[in-house]
């Protein structure tokens, strides 16, 4: 079980990567870190499993690693949008101001609970709250515009990942309007806009659209063969395992160096000979094929190795 | 007579189960009567939790609740309701509580004692956990797609994650607007061949029943292994007389349960009760309601479908999911046992 783990440590395909587990997106990551913390927005437009949140997620990572603010949010989680926002909003509060919120809460519970009452409604001015504490009681939640829009005016580089973003087309026309109108603002904090439907992004960057005008598009390069070589022959060097240079070219030339299918064959690969009590330590055709076997069978292997050369 | 248990019978499945769970998002493919959620409640007896949106009645609000419940059970040894009563002893098992959920407790314990507040979530309820509980989702294509994607983001690193579906959903979950696609495994349980039932029957010492009769039983529940672990349950001996009458009492014990569905089932749709009665005795569905649009049938096919009550065994085939109920509901027509068998 340890060993499969460490497999799956190793060559992860799934959920987001950090940077030092992507291969070959330093340089994209250093660019989107540039350009956001001037406050620009970024419209990551690619197909599934290319590897956009993960990229976002890496440059997020950096600002944050030098004393910026991150927040990110995966916007089909949440079916209300101010859901979304007041997620985005908990992120991107510091430590104290998060338990301000949470004390804040509790009044206000306690203004709804019977006792509560007694107190007439005003439980903070009652129990001599300070006056910050009881505007922190009485600020309506900031909807996600509102947020944004404000979000970039700190002292520190913020930056915020909207994630799975064409579901901002199914909000309602204000809350459409006002986030255009944020992300074109002077104090708009970094903004990542992902999500892989095509046709639903590109209806927002329409005019009249959410995104009209205000996010500016970013294209993931392919990643070189021979970045694929050094990272995928170090991955089984760290799991002990030895590979020829015509097994891991084959492996690339199998997935076209698709990022998803790569890494997944690299992974399935190893999972197969770790198991394989003949030869646990050295990977040979068989094994192979039989991890091209598993991954040809999933429907994620149709629909990516497509769009490869 | 006591045989062996589906985890018995699918004993290596299981294996795969406790291993791939512990390392991505597991989709397992079960049909009605495989015996799929028995299986997956022994992944990790001990530390796991079940959602299961049929049983919530499709009302979030509930699915959380029970889910709170649960975790709240994990944490101390008082029923939920208890946490109301005043004494030392529930002050104990209240503190137990705050101490895991801290800042969330009251909405925690609202969560439990009544119903939910609007913005209680599933990572909320199961709180900080961090022994990587196993979350095993019964019907997961039943679940709200938001949810499913919360789930997805839990699932990298706070729980490990098992889904209960079967193969008409798989779009739902895993195709490519999917929240787990290319972010989980697929993987379906198997029909078990006659070569194992005999080595697994001997195993737990049931050593002369009749290859034939055996045969039988399995084509007579599909195939099913929990329905025909069921059948071998009741029957006294392994005497093909024995497998028959305890095959009849299964069907009996699925009566009430048909007499029901045909009651509720216009819920479904105002055509689903003649479908699933037409559908019990072996006809075809479009053939069987001549009268009626053939649109409406198709949407109605689709809702029971969806419900996971009917399955489709082949292009343009129709039957009941559960072979056991199929063969109660038949008998609600007056069909005899030939039918009841295998309406097809």
């Amino acid at each position: 079980m340890d060993r499969l783990k460490k497999v799956y440590g190793v060559f992860p395909a799934g959920p987001p990567l950090t940077e030092a587990q992507q291969v070959g997106r330093e340089a994209e990551i250093t660019s989107m870190v540039e350009r956001l913390c001037v406050g620009e927005a970024l419209l990551l437009m690619e197909a599934r499993r290319t590897g956009k949140t993960s990229l976002a997620i890496g440059a997020l990572d950096r600002i944050k690693a030098a004393g910026g603010r991150v927040a990110a949010v995966t916007l089909t989680r949440f079916p209300d949008p101010a859901g979304a926002a007041l997620f985005l909003e908990r992120q991107l509060q510091s430590a104290p101001r998060r338990t301000l919120g949470s004390i804040a809460d509790l009044i206000r519970r306690l203004d709804q609970e019977p006792v509560g009452d007694l107190l007439g409604g005003q439980a903070a001015a009652e129990l001599g709250m300070t006056s910050d504490l009881a505007q922190a009681i009485g600020r309506p939640a900031r909807d996600l515009p509102g947020l944004l829009a404000t979000a970039g005016g700190e002292k520190q580089d913020t930056a915020v990942l909207l994630d799975e973003a064409h579901v901002i087309a199914t909000w309602p026309e204000p809350l459409r309007e006002g986030l255009n109108a944020a992300l074109r603002g002077a104090h708009c904090a970094g903004v990542v806009i992902a999500s892989s439907e095509m046709s639903a992004l590109q209806r927002l960057t329409q005019p009249g659209g959410a995104l009209h005008l205000a996010a500016s598009r970013v294209r993931m390069s392919a990643i070189a063969t021979t970045q694929w070589l050094g990272a995928l022959r170090d991955g089984f060097a760290e799991l002990d395992i030895e590979i020829s240079e015509t097994h891991l070219l084959r492996l690339i030339a199998e997935t076209g160096g698709q990022p998803y299918l790569t890494m997944r064959l690299a992974r399935d690969t190893a999972r197969i000979t770790v198991s394989d009590t003949q030869s646990p330590r050295k990977v040979d055709i068989g094994q192979i094929e039989t991890a091209l076997l598993g991954l040809r069978a999933d429907p994620v292997w149709e629909q990516l190795r497509g769009q490869q050369p | 007579m006591k045989g062996p248990s589906v985890a018995d019978m699918h004993a290596g499945l299981l294996e795969m189960l406790r291993e791939r769970t512990g390392v991505e998002p597991v989709i397992l493919s079960a049909k009605a009567g495989m015996g799929g959620l028995d299986l997956a409640l022994c992944v990790d007896e001990d530390n796991h939790y079940l959602l299961d949106p049929v049983a919530a009645g499709g009302d979030t609000k509930v699915l959380m609740h029970k889910l709170t419940c649960q975790t709240i059970e994990h944490l101390q040894p008082l029923p939920v309701q208890a946490l109301r009563d005043p004494g030392r002893e529930s002050d104990a098992a209240r503190l137990d509580v705050a101490r895991y959920y801290e800042n969330d407790t009251q909405e925690a314990l609202r969560a439990a004692l009544e119903l939910p507040g609007p913005d209680w979530t599933l990572t909320r309820a199961l709180g900080p956990n961090p022994h990587e509980p196993l979350v095993i989702v019964r019907d997961a294509h039943r679940l709200p797609t938001h949810m499913l994607w919360e789930l997805r983001e839990l699932a990298g690193h706070r729980v490990r994650l098992l889904m209960l579906t079967n193969d008409a959903h798989r779009d739902a979950l895993n195709g490519a607007e999917a929240p787990f696609y290319g972010n989980s495994v697929w993987i379906e349980m198997p029909t078990l061949s006659i070569m194992v039932w005999k080595t697994k029957l001997q195993k737990e010492g049931i050593q002369d029943i009749a290859y034939d009769s055996l045969d039988a039983l399995r084509w007579h529940v599909r195939h099913r292994t929990a329905a025909a672990l069921e059948v071998l349950e009741r029957a006294p001996d392994v005497s093909p007389a024995s497998l028959a009458s305890a095959w009849f009492e299964a069907v009996d014990a699925r009566m009430g349960e048909a007499r029901q569905l045909v009651s509720l089932a216009d819920s479904i749709h105002e055509l689903a009760p003649r479908l699933l009665l037409a559908l019990a005795i072996g006809r075809a569905p479009y053939a069987a309601l001549p009268d009626e649009r053939s649109d409406r049938i198709a949407l109605a096919l689709r809702r029971l479908l969806e419900h996971g009550l009917v399955e489709q065994p082949a292009k343009r085939e129709w039957q009941i999911s559960d072979p056991l109920l199929s063969a109660a509901l038949a008998r609600l027509l007056g069909h005899t046992n030939g039918v009841e068998l295998y309406p097809r």
